[in-house]
């Protein structure tokens, strides 16, 4: 079934289908934050809300636009069901990172973080180890994707053993000489998950050239990265930005 | 009495040895310097904590405040070292004086400490006094100081707070509602007008949408007719950014209204007889 063609052919085929559930994933792309930005997202919401017995949707958002969008249009007045993606723990993390490392068969050394930690090799392995998934949880603030390119970018490679240093630290310290511009840019960003630098032109409604400025800043020091030739928030900075932003109140939660 | 006056006289002599004011001085000025340091200080965690930035600024008023009352008493104590009776004396002198000839002063001193303690308004917060407008800057002993829209400083003794009327924009929050209005003419289409004014709201820059946004509707005489006045109250993110907001909304719902055809409110000519010309649009 085409869903893009009409709502005639949806609700008469839908005495004849199957039970069927379509999932629509980054479901945040539906909208821009902008005059006349909100009309896919309505023609979404009025999509989903047609009374159909056999269809059923189920859409996935950034928490950020979902935020965005309840604020807009009221609080979870679209879904029935709402299913927020909880943090996952820090053993969950140091699970999945070392159930995927062990198929490698590299052998992992501590030592750097043995080290940080001030202790001697052999006693503190252990403790290296829980201490070093102990700041990567909390720096990734349990979320997988952030844990993977923190864990990724604390390894370096030696003949057949992996080093583990600590994870890259990013301190918030970095934003301090930005221009308020930028934050608004950086801000729009996550509130879309992505943007094109049209887009992000078009929903600041900055001048083209302070936008530009912004992205290449946030290229340089490596706080967004392009995929597409749309730019993101880089997994490494994802949390260190939110909470720089949501200090600022540029965004907000519920 | 006559051979205690001497004793007592020599005795009150006796404090204000050049050495001891020399001293009380070098501490009064270190005091001063303690309290410089101290607001530097505050100005880097500001930097560092923004979102507590206003009661990082509360709390260094206050220390401030009590550093200068009650160091300056207690370097005076320590240093001069006065007799009792002459503590009680003085200090008996002092109250009638200081009630009677600094009676404004002493309840400007008095109102600052209300003010910081009942906290009508805080450090940070945009508010309307008369017709000043602006954001206390600081909380001071006799007065408190205001930066106004145009940076001018304006300072208003304390004990005006206790019979004036004063209003806070923001009470200490970072985010402080606005009211922007805009009319359009009686035969636009309004639910239209509505609508795009509110996308222009909640996709600004400068919206913080954690509290609601809203558009008020009703009728009003403009220009001699009636026209449909919407006033948008919405939250700008920092008070700092009050007139940015503003501006921004009026640019864009300006040029939203022209860009969908919203008709605005015309004015009526000044003299129709004499003008030959269609009436202008405001």
């Amino acid at each position: 079934m085409d869903i893009t063609s009409s709502y005639t052919e949806l609700i008469e085929g839908d005495e004849s289908r199957k039970k069927t559930v379509y999932l629509l994933d980054d479901a945040h792309n539906f909208f821009l934050a902008d005059i006349g930005g909100f009309e896919g997202f309505r023609a979404f919401l009025e999509l989903t809300n047609i009374r159909l017995k056999n269809t059923f949707w189920a859409a996935a958002f950034n928490v950020h636009s979902w935020n965005y969008l309840d604020s807009v249009f009221g609080k979870n007045r679209f879904f029935r069901t709402l299913i927020p993606l909880v943090e996952w723990s820090e053993e969950e993390i140091q699970n999945m990172i070392l159930s995927r490392h062990r198929k490698s068969q590299f052998k992992l050394a501590y030592e750097k973080v043995v080290f940080a930690a001030q202790g001697n090799r052999g006693d503190f392995e252990d403790y290296a180890e829980n201490t070093y998934f102990r700041l990567l949880w909390e720096q990734s603030s349990g979320n997988p994707r952030s844990a993977i390119y923190l864990w990724l970018s604390s390894l370096t490679r030696v003949g057949n053993t992996i080093r583990v240093a600590l994870p890259e630290d990013t301190d918030p310290e970095a934003f301090l000489d930005l221009q308020q511009d930028a934050l608004f840019v950086y801000a729009a960003i996550v509130r879309h998950e992505n943007l094109s630098t049209e887009e992000a032109i078009e929903v600041t409604d900055l001048p083209e050239g302070v936008v530009r400025h912004a992205i290449k800043v946030g290229m340089e020091r490596s706080f967004l990265f392009r995929y597409g030739g749309r730019y993101r928030v880089s997994a490494g900075w994802h949390n260190t930005i939110v909470s720089f932003l949501t200090k600022r109140n540029y965004i907000y939660g519920n | 009495m006559e051979t205690n006056n001497p004793e007592q006289l020599s005795l009150f002599l006796s404090i204000f040895r050049i050495s001891a004011l020399v001293y009380l001085t070098f501490a009064l000025g270190c005091l001063v310097i303690a309290v410089k340091l101290l607001e530097r200080v505050s100005l880097k965690v500001q930097g560092v904590f923004p979102g507590q930035r206003l009661h990082i600024l509360q709390f260094t008023t206050i220390l401030s405040f009590f550093l200068y009352i009650g160091g300056g008493l207690f370097l005076f104590y320590a240093i001069l070292s006065p007799p009792k009776e002459l503590l009680i004396a003085v200090g008996g002198s002092a109250a009638v004086a200081i009630g009677f000839s600094l009676k404004d002063l002493v309840g400007s001193v008095i109102a600052g400490v209300v003010v910081l303690f009942d906290r009508p308004f805080q450090v940070g917060d945009r508010v309307k006094f008369g017709d000043v407008y602006g954001d206390i800057i600081s909380i001071g002993l006799r007065a408190t100081r205001l930066r106004t829209l145009d940076d001018s400083i304006v300072t208003v003794p304390n004990a005006r707070f206790f019979t004036d009327l004063v209003s806070s924009g923001n009470a200490g929050a970072m985010d402080m509602m606005i009211e922007v209005p805009f009319y359009v003419a009686l035969d636009a289409d309004i639910d239209r007008a509505r609508d795009l004014a509110y996308e222009a709201v909640v996709t600004s820059r400068f919206v913080y949408l954690r509290k609601p946004a809203r558009i008020v509707m009703s009728e009003e005489a403009v220009a001699g007719r009636l026209a449909v006045k919407l006033t948008i109250k919405a939250y700008v993110l920092d008070v700092a950014l009050e007139k940015a907001f503003q501006t921004d909304l009026v640019v864009r719902i300006a040029r939203t209204f022209k860009k969908y055809g919203i008709r605005r409110p015309e004015l009526l000519p000044f003299d129709s007889s004499r003008s030959q010309t269609s009436p202008s649009k405001i």
